[in-house]
């Protein structure tokens, strides 16, 4: 499994179809580890378009030394941390429009999660903390390896290793007797 | 609601394409103001250039030599000028010899004082030629470095002073082959033929 890299290869030769695979591979993953960070899934996935459009904008800068994914990740996560920066009024929605919002989430959800198990950890994975939500998000829900976790999240290995660590041991008090099964 | 895959493909191609038009254009306006720029001060600096070289006593632009070895410009800030020097005294300390010889000739002070000035502008590169046979105040030999720099014993040493109308004096030591603007603390290593030239003026030959 390349994530992408062989479709990317395709899209830079001349076939735009090849884009549209790795839209598919990738999107709603991407979509659902941006709201780990901004809570919003629309803003969520205003920000994953613009991730993609980097790819076809900047076709040269990914050097194929990372997974795709890997990479894609990385642009997701930086433009998540400076829309969070730059954001400075909190919007107020009205109920009905949040119902909707919520409505979204859930739909996302379950697009990406068909596990029930996975199910159970995200509704826990709100109460942790960003660095720890962000590792457990990639290492569990996208199958990622500690060493792209960690390119993604700027650390070294042994840094992911210990948010892992710690993020399991609270998972396993929020969850309770299902974290116990977990 | 959640969209089709489709209409975010075709968001993420729309908005790299008004990226990319974005980017074009931003680079198109540098260019259309840096090339102009660049353009103009290219132009600016070709015509102030001449402006920035220093300008001789002829009004002339100053063409320094590039193999002259020292501070060899020409006292061209002598006091007095060439035109306004009165007289000339020239005091010799030559061996068996100590006298004063002084002209108030106008002509010849002109004359020699635009020597002296000409001798500035050409001092030469290279040490003096060796014909120590043409002058029988030269000593033979090893010694002949140390007269050609001044610094024999044996050198003939005389002073030239000039003095203008006001009572200024340009002053000037010729000790060997060396001449020194002591008012401007410039020396200068003179020619066989321009030594020969400044005595004869100054009417300093045997």
């Amino acid at each position: 499994m390349d994530n992408g890299a062989c479709s990317y290869r395709r899209f830079l030769d001349g076939d735009e179809s090849a884009f549209e695979e790795i839209m598919e591979e990738l999107f709603y993953g991407l979509v659902f580890f941006i709201d780990r960070y901004v809570h919003d899934v629309h803003t969520a996935e205003d920000i994953a378009i613009d991730t993609f459009s980097d790819l076809v904008v900047h076709r040269h800068r990914y050097n194929f030394k990372v997974t795709l994914k890997t990479y894609l990740f990385m642009i997701g996560r930086s433009r998540a941390l400076d829309y969070i920066k730059h954001r400075r009024v909190i919007d107020f929605v009205e109920l009905t429009e949040a119902q909707n919002l919520s409505d979204d989430e859930k739909a996302l959800e379950k697009i990406v999660l068909a596990d029930e198990r996975k199910c159970l950890v995200n509704t826990a994975l709100s109460k942790l903390p960003d660095d720890m939500r962000a590792v457990i998000h990639l290492i569990y829900f996208e199958d990622m390896t500690y060493d792209e976790a960690a390119k993604i999240t700027k650390k070294n290995r042994k840094q992911v290793d210990n948010l892992l660590y710690r993020a399991k041991k609270e998972l396993r008090t929020l969850l309770g007797e299902e974290g116990e099964r977990l | 609601m959640m969209k089709e895959m489709q209409e975010y493909t075709a968001e993420v191609f729309r908005r790299s394409e008004k990226r990319i038009k974005e980017r074009r254009r931003v680079r198109n306006r540098v260019l259309s103001l840096c090339i102009p720029l660049c353009l103009t001060v290219a132009l600016c600096s070709v015509m102030l250039l001449p402006t920035l070289q220093p300008i001789g006593p002829d009004g002339a632009l100053d063409q320094v030599p590039a193999d002259q070895p020292s501070q060899e410009t020409a006292p061209e800030n002598a006091v007095g000028g060439t035109g306004s020097f009165v007289s000339v005294i020239i005091k010799g300390f030559s061996v068996g010899s100590d006298g004063t010889q002084a002209i108030t000739d106008p002509d010849q002070v002109t004359s020699v004082h635009r020597v002296v000035l000409n001798l500035y502008k050409e001092a030469p590169t290279g040490t003096p030629e060796d014909s120590p046979d043409e002058d029988p105040m030269i000593p033979p030999g090893d010694a002949f470095e140390d007269y050609q720099n001044g610094s024999s014993a044996d050198c003939p040493e005389y002073t030239i002073i000039f003095t203008s109308s006001d009572g200024a004096n340009a002053t000037y030591i010729l000790k060997g082959y060396k001449l020194c603007d002591v008012n401007n603390a410039v020396d200068i290593q003179l020619s066989d033929m321009q030594l020969k030239e400044l005595k004869t003026v100054c009417g300093l030959t045997e």
